[in-house]
């Protein structure tokens, strides 16, 4: 996919901040990624990293300041703005990705849903349509054969790269994953990782992964921000991540998340 | 799609055919209840007819925005409502209080219980599945085929046919139509709690039989407590049907609203139906909020007992809360509602002719002074069904002679042979010779009911998938919270209006009962199958849009996040329908389940079929004939109820 260098950033946040009730969960964020980037978002619990991604997706409002994904200002979607973003932004979250009653080849092909008109989607659910691409991307995440499976029918990993799989046939201009590995071992996990990886630089789509573990960041992306108590804490390559950086940003749950055992300069 | 894609399909397994098998059945049914019976679609599509229709519908629709609003008629309106409720509250009161006993010994967990190796002990681990199934291995085992037999029955005859067997026994009255809800009530409560009983995970009340506990304990302190939060809800929903069938079960001498409707409208006084149909909405809209208001605390409840499980507060645990008094505030109401509709029913009814006070509670007397049951030994020719034996030659040889002679038995083969299957005619010259046995005649007429129901239900759950998404409140107020679209106000007052609109028309489908649907249908179509079917689908479209519509509206918001750029409406097809779809397909079968029967209740006023014919010949007192359709409608409800068991497919309150 050719890449416009004079289109807007895929996202670029001004002085946002959300509030849920009175309490702000986000404030002063100031953020700007360019195309094709691979960011990793990173910070402990409740430090406002899913409210980000609800942020830029527009799931959530900005209270103050401008966010504007792909362009497109998300406190105003409406109409067709909106079902091009909706097209263009592709989700993958911890868990609940599938439908677990629609077999795994109608699963995929909701990345399909934006292209389609009503009637042709319900005609897909009996007679699959555009068949070839779901076959592609499944091969691409090695599951051609689980075709006709049902989601339940699949182990954690294999639902992930299911859900990964939809991405591909959807070829979203920027894809928000929120947690995507959390709730799989490291080695599932790093091939998750990597193919997203491998999606955004085959495609040219922008990345941003919300991590709970470390483990990944290392060779996988271009930047790191790192999210405390709603704010950005700090923002720069993985490489330049350190034990102290690490203590100061995790606080208490440093030593529960067994991050002084990791590899990194003290 | 390349050559390399289909050999990989190829390799990668079968589409799976499923969905065509099911729409192939789908469609089959629906060829087959078009075949059986004779559909007259003149009404709907002969211009002509279509304008007296139109016609008549702008005439009724006139009168009833201009009802009869005089003071006297509006007293006895609001006094045939409470007549109605009452009627309502002491048959539900009544079938509850027969349902448990009657529950309790059709239940195999609690009648039955845990059976040890007896008498008839098997080697096999898992005991002969035989012998696990024959009734005459127990006494506990004979006693709960026993009561499921009995309860088969009194949810297989509808209420309206008890209500034409009582009305001989005591008269026309507010307390036939009571006692005839009350009997088939019975049935259908004693069906679902025994299922609920029966449901119950059997681990899970295992320590109170490992404590020594006997089978009423066990009831008592471990399937009871289990179960109830479902067996309250289901009364709850069973009682607000009671009280849509106490008000149309005077059309055949049950009192109430029913008989003054049924009256007016054979006078042509279309502003007093009017003004009663809008009693009827009060008292069933009236009956549906409350209902709804009191599932949503049952509910409520539950939630919050779920999300406090697992959380252990000492502090909290420390102070001991005394009993809560909601249980025994909602007592004292049901009892206090209950008294009130024994002394309505006796001394408070002003109802009858000028305002006379009538105490409707007397013929119940007779049915102790055993008046009554002289009069119900006229029906004992009820009990020996008319067979018609001779016709196929069986009896006595004269009889069977006799009707030979007269070219009136069954020669199945007589121009035809068993090895002209192929032959279209052969078929029609088959049927033609059965038909000459009555028993046969009496199955064919079980197509009618069936018939209707089968279309009546396709239609009431096609437009109830559509009316569900306008009647959702997660797809028409808080889509923006998974769409992320910013709707301006003005969209959201439209979204608002058409939840309002949709849930307005749901209600008014589910408000007014089937037989209503239908007297207004064969009033403005004329009697037959396309009224009945008409009033069957608007009914199950109310119901249904309800119950889909929970199903839609309590799936978290979070599942229709990652639809990769559907619309609204493509994730309300693509994601909302298939998650809730298992539900739907569990709620159309039950509804179909009542749609048969209620299909054979509107045989009896006028759309023709087995009610029609019961009807025709008890009226003629061709009592051995009614019989026999009598135990066709048994046999049907049965043979449902049991071929949707088999396949698994109903699953009552969740």
């Amino acid at each position: 996919m050719a890449i416009d260098i004079h289109s807007p950033p895929p996202v670029a946040i001004e002085h946002a901040a959300v509030s849920y009730g009175r309490r702000r969960v986000l404030d002063g964020i100031q953020v700007s990624v360019a195309h094709g980037e691979r960011v990793a978002v990173i910070g402990p619990s409740g430090a406002g990293k899913t409210t980000l991604f609800r942020l830029i997706a527009g799931l959530a409002k900005p209270a103050e300041g401008r966010v504007a994904t792909l362009g497109r200002d998300v406190a105003r979607l409406r109409g067709k703005d909106l079902a091009r973003l909706r097209r263009e932004v592709g989700f993958l979250h911890q868990q609940d990705n599938l439908i677990p009653q629609l077999r795994v080849v109608h699963n995929v092909l909701m990345g399909r849903l934006g292209h389609w008109w009503l009637p042709r989607a319900l005609w897909s659910l009996l007679w699959p349509q555009e068949l070839g691409r779901a076959m592609q991307a499944l091969s691409r995440v090695e599951l051609a054969d689980r075709l006709w499976a049902l989601p339940d029918e699949l182990s954690g990993g294999q639902q992930q790269r299911v859900a990964v799989a939809r991405l591909i046939v959807q070829q979203p201009r920027l894809v928000l994953a929120d947690e995507p590995v959390s709730a799989l071992d490291l080695r599932l996990g790093r091939e998750i990782i990597g193919l997203l990886c491998e999606l955004a630089g085959r495609d040219g789509a922008t990345l941003l992964v919300n991590l709970h573990s470390l483990d990944l960041l290392q060779g996988n992306f271009d930047r790191v921000i790192a999210l405390r108590a709603g704010r950005v804490y700090w923002q720069g390559a993985p490489a330049d991540i350190n034990q102290q950086l690490l203590r100061e940003l995790y606080g208490a749950e440093y030593r529960a998340l067994h991050l002084d055992e990791m590899a990194l300069p003290a | 799609m390349t050559k390399a894609d289909l050999r990989a399909m190829r390799r990668h397994g079968r589409r799976p055919l499923g969905s065509f098998i099911a729409l192939l059945m789908l469609a089959l049914a629906l060829l087959a209840a078009c075949f059986a019976v004779e559909w007259d679609w003149a009404a709907l599509t002969d211009a002509q007819r279509r304008a007296e229709a139109a016609a008549r519908m702008g005439a009724w629709l006139a009168a009833f925005l201009s009802p009869d609003l005089s003071a006297e008629f509006l007293r006895h309106s609001w006094d045939l409502t409470l007549q109605t409720l009452s009627a309502a509250v002491l048959g539900t009161t009544l079938a509850v209080l027969l349902a448990w006993p009657l529950a309790m010994g059709a239940s195999r967990a609690v009648c039955v219980g845990e059976e040890r190796d007896g008498f008839f002990a098997s080697r096999r681990p898992q005991g002969n599945v035989l012998l696990r199934h024959f009734p005459l291995r127990s006494p506990a085992a004979l006693l709960c085929a026993a009561c499921r037999l009995l309860q088969d029955i009194l949810r297989a005859v509808p209420d309206f046919v008890w209500a034409i067997i009582l009305v001989a026994m005591i008269g026309l009255g507010p307390l036939t139509g009571a006692l005839a809800l009350a009997l088939n009530i019975t049935g259908i409560l004693a069906k679902v709690y025994s299922e609920l009983w029966d449901g119950v995970d059997e681990t899970r009340y295992a320590q109170v039989r490992s404590q020594g506990g006997g089978r009423l304990a066990t009831f008592l302190y471990g399937i009871r407590p289990l179960a109830s939060r479902n067996v309250l809800s289901f009364t709850l929903m069973r009682a607000e049907c009671a009280i849509r069938n106490a008000a149309v079960i005077g059309a055949v001498g049950g009192g109430g609203l029913g008989s003054e409707i049924w009256y007016q409208i054979r006078f042509g006084a279309w502003d007093k139906v009017g003004t009663l149909i809008l009693f009827t909405l009060l008292l069933t809209l009236t009956a549906d909020l409350a209902s709804n208001h009191v599932r949503g605390l049952l509910r409520g409840d539950a939630a919050r007992a779920a999300s406090r499980a697992p959380q252990v507060d000492a502090a909290a645990a420390a102070v001991v809360p005394g009993p809560s008094l909601r249980p025994w505030y909602a007592m004292g109401f049901v009892i206090a509602v209950v008294v009130w509709s024994l002394w309505f029913m006796g001394w408070g009814n002003r109802a009858g002719e000028g305002g006379a006070s009538r105490n409707h509670l007397a013929p119940a007397a007779e049915l102790f002074t055993g008046k009554a049951w002289d009069n119900l030994g006229f029906f004992r020719r009820l009990l020996s069904p008319e067979l018609d034996l001779p016709a196929i030659g069986i009896g006595p040889p004269e009889a069977v002679a006799k009707r030979r002679a007269e070219g009136k038995a069954v020669d199945l083969f007589a121009q035809y042979g068993p090895g002209d299957f192929r032959r279209p005619a052969a078929w029609s010259a088959w049927l033609d010779e059965l038909r000459k046995w009555f028993v046969w005649r009496a199955v064919e007429s079980a197509a009618v009911p069936l018939a209707i129901a089968v279309v009546g239900t396709v239609l009431g759950v096609a437009a109830a998938i559509l009316l569900t998404y306008p009647h959702s409140a997660t797809f028409q107020l808080l889509s923006g919270r998974f769409s992320s679209e910013t709707a301006p106000p003005w969209l959201r007052a439209w979204r608002g209006l058409q939840l309002a609109a949709a849930r307005a028309v749901a209600m008014i489908a589910r408000g007014v009962p089937e037989v209503m649907w239908a007297f207004l249908f064969i009033a403005f179509f004329g009697p037959g199958l396309v009224a009945g079917t008409l009033a069957i689908a608007a009914h199950t479209l109310g119901v249904l849009t309800r119950v889909f519509g929970e199903a839609v509206d309590n799936q978290p918001l979070r599942r229709f996040e990652p639809t990769c750029g559907a619309s609204r409406r493509m994730t309300y097809a693509m994601v909302a329908v298939p998650l809730a779809w298992r539900d739907w397909m569990t709620y159309a079968f039950f509804q179909f389940e009542s749609n048969v029967r209620a299909a054979v209740v509107l045989g009896l006023i006028g759309v023709g079929g087995l009610g029609f014919q019961f009807n025709f010949n008890f009226e003629w007192f061709r009592f051995e004939r009614a019989g026999t359709y009598l135990i066709v409608m048994i046999l049907l409800t049965v043979l449902i109820d049991r071929s949707v068991r088999m396949l698994n497919l109903s699953r009552v309150g969740r």
